[in-house]
């Protein structure tokens, strides 16, 4: 039971890791602001419930758990209203928006 | 050590370089918004680290102040990006200059 | 709602002595007087919350569904040999049925944790859409958590 926990926390852990190094790998790799909000908006929500889950496993108390459970939450509510702040002042502020993608309709 | 303490160290190094990388591109960044981007990854990089660190370290206080930085984050992120539209707007001599979203 | 409030009041002291529970007992009194009063609460809108707690269970549950598919998307495109070739970026004005203000925050947020698009901004009831790819343009028209938060509405 005890080797169980460690390992289920190990591996959600591991895997949250990896889809951090691939979100600051994407970072790196897409050559546009709005290409590169994609990989941190959806990557980083997914990473920080995994790590916390992971956490949940290797913490045994249940006030730990609740707050673990209330960062996730407060981070999927801000996550996504930060990088769509991030994305409309890029594309109030961009003069030459339409070299980069393609604009039907704008704001 | 025990393993959950190794794992815990392990990941906390792999989470500082990851870190650094993002503070490449704040640095590098073209545009004022890379370097939001690069900044809103590290706070929330920077919160999962409070989390570890308490962790392995067996101290409740650290998921508190994990819980209030990222609120903090979020505000600052808010802030900068606000503060940015309403600049632009007044370069554009547009009548809406309070920054309302 | 004060049970909420003391709820979150106890997993933010994780233990439960007398103390605790005295204080915050006068603490909810205080701040659910001051959210009935002038913060536009209501018992009849609290009853609502709870009648819609199983079809938001379920509505989360989809949300980390489709939040994974995302990410296998983002990873796989990510690892690719040039991710720049692959994408064609697009800006696309999407029309919603979805009603309530509520609903349309939780709408744009969904939008932007499902596979390929990013909300830029939302405009009454056009949501302005950041889509990476053909096929994320595709998927936007049939969004099954916009269903979802469209039937609730009519169910309310």
């Amino acid at each position: 039971m005890e080797l169980f926990r460690i390992i289920a926390g190990t591996v959600l852990i591991v895997l949250g890791l990896f889809i951090f190094g691939v979100a600051t790998l994407g970072l790196f790799r897409f050559r546009y602001v709005l290409n590169r909000v994609h990989v941190a908006a959806k990557c980083d929500s997914l990473a920080v419930m995994l790590i916390c889950f992971g956490l949940m496993f290797f913490s045994a108390s249940i006030g730990t758990i609740l707050k673990l459970l209330l960062v996730i939450i407060l981070v999927w509510l801000a996550n996504p209203v930060a990088n769509h702040l991030i994305c409309k002042v890029e594309v109030e502020t961009n003069e030459h928006l339409e070299d980069e993608c393609e604009v039907e309709g704008r704001p | 050590m025990d393993m959950e303490s190794i794992i815990l160290i392990i990941a906390m190094m792999f989470l500082s370089v990851t870190i650094l990388f993002c503070l490449v591109r704040a640095i590098k960044g073209p545009r004022m918004t890379d370097r939001l981007v690069a900044v809103n990854m590290i706070s929330i990089k920077g919160i999962v680290l409070i989390l570890l660190l308490g962790e392995y370290l067996h101290d409740n206080q650290f998921l508190d102040i994990s819980l209030v930085y990222t609120l903090l984050s979020f505000l600052a992120v808010i802030c900068l990006a606000r503060n940015m539209l309403a600049k632009s707007d007044r370069g554009r001599g547009k009548e809406n200059t309070n920054g309302t979203v | 709602m004060p049970v909420l409030l003391f709820a979150l009041w106890l997993a933010f002291h994780e233990r439960v002595t007398l103390d605790v529970i005295i204080v915050g007992v006068i603490a909810v009194a205080l701040v659910s007087l001051f959210m009935y009063r002038f913060s536009g609460w209501s018992t009849k809108k609290d009853a609502q919350m709870v009648a819609r707690i199983p079809a938001a269970l379920v509505y989360v549950c989809r949300l980390v569904f489709e939040v994974c598919k995302a990410n296998i998307h983002m990873i796989a495109l990510v690892l690719s040999d040039d991710p720049n070739a692959k994408i064609q970026p697009k800006i696309v004005a999407h029309k919603t049925n979805v009603k309530t203000q509520g609903k349309r925050v939780a709408l744009a947020n969904s939008i932007t944790l499902t596979p390929g698009t990013v909300t830029v901004d939302v405009m009454g009831d056009v949501v302005f859409v950041h889509a990476i790819d053909e096929h994320a343009n595709a998927g936007l028209s049939d969004n099954p958590l916009e269903k979802m938060l469209e039937n609730m509405e009519r169910n309310a």
